[in-house]
């Protein structure tokens, strides 16, 4: 059996028991507590394993590889931003939900996107030296006005009532203010990379950044999510949100072990 | 000398079907004959290479580039 066709019915069964667990809360808080904080470790372990075998399958070291190679740096320091989160909370007793920022986001998730975000423009800008088709120019349009509202909407619903927060510490207004605007520099890629794979069809050389760019928009989505919800302190152990994150990495993963096969094939 | 021709260019649509889906072999086959000045179906063996290699590096950012030289190969093959 194919290792894509594996993480499929794997996938599906984490996503599965995850919707089972945050549903009817079997053994309550401390399971939920445990299965929330221990989950976001595998999932993001299961991509660093599906970008590993992508990279591995390149053999010279060009733009194509740089790219993953970046995507790979940023899941691995978001794995290591979900292991600390997750030791904080299950052996430390820290109470993450009202402590932020913890050392998760100094070490991983912060850091985390910049070369996540440089790895996604390097296949856009790859993509644009190809001379394939980049699509009809109204889907641009159309989709930077898109971004505009969204980015509007985040200011005000967001950045805007966290600015004017008493409570909340500068340093921590920074970070709140980081993650939605450096997500809007990740999901405009993500978008682009999603379109541009739409141009090709079901061809088995687009799959791979069709699943990249899924697990982004997916993960982005969840991020915006959280930013809120942890600022407006209704962000727990068993949150919904968490599902589009674990969905994101499996989705990512399935990018890399769909990326392997393509070169395989070759 | 036509038809001949004619399927020269479908040949190479043949080969980059798999990986690229129909519609995009099509099109990039039609692409790259016209950055040559030509039409697909004025495509001769003597072009194959030229072809090849810009196929090649439309194609890199996908398959890295080892890969593509493979595929670039497989095209010139076409030939023999």
């Amino acid at each position: 059996m194919k290792k894509s066709k594996l993480l499929w019915i794997m996938g599906l069964v984490i996503i599965v028991i995850n919707l089972y667990v945050y549903i009817f809360k079997p053994g309550g808080d401390v399971v939920l507590k445990y299965f929330s904080d221990i989950l976001p470790v595998i999932c993001s372990f299961i991509t660093v394993l599906g970008l590993s075998a992508a990279l591995k399958s390149f053999k010279v070291f060009d733009q194509a590889k740089l790219s993953w190679f970046l995507l790979l740096i940023g899941i691995v320091l978001f794995f290591l931003g979900e292991t600390i989160y997750g030791v904080l909370e299950l052996v430390f007793k820290v109470d993450v939900a009202n402590v932020f920022p913890t050392y998760a986001d100094w070490i991983g998730w912060i850091p985390g996107y910049i070369p996540m975000i440089i790895g996604l423009w390097l296949l856009v800008n790859g993509y644009k030296k190809s001379g394939f088709s980049f699509g009809n120019p109204r889907t641009y349009v159309l989709a930077s006005i898109f971004f505009i509202l969204l980015a509007v909407a985040i200011i005000t619903t967001i950045l805007i009532p966290i600015a004017h927060d008493s409570e909340t510490s500068t340093i921590a207004k920074y970070v709140y203010f980081y993650y939605p605007i450096f997500d809007i520099f990740i999901i405009v890629p993500a978008v682009i990379l999603a379109y541009i794979t739409n141009l090709f069809g079901k061809a088995k050389i687009s799959l791979p950044w069709r699943y990249i760019a899924l697990g982004f928009i997916c993960m982005t989505i969840a991020d915006i999510l959280y930013s809120y919800l942890q600022w407006s302190s209704q962000y727990g152990s068993g949150n919904y949100t968490d599902l589009a994150w674990h969905a994101g990495y499996l989705f990512i993963a399935l990018g890399g072990l769909y990326q392997k096969e393509l070169i395989d094939s070759v | 000398m036509n038809n001949m021709t004619d399927s020269l260019a479908r040949r190479i649509e043949i080969v980059l079907t798999p990986l690229l889906g129909e519609l995009m072999a099509i099109t990039t086959v039609k692409l790259q004959c016209s950055k040559m000045g030509i039409k697909p179906e004025e495509l001769g063996y003597p072009d194959l290479p030229t072809l090849a290699k810009n196929i090649e590096r439309a194609v890199i950012i996908f398959l890295g580039s080892d890969k593509a030289k493979e595929l670039s190969q497989s095209i010139v093959r076409i030939n023999s």
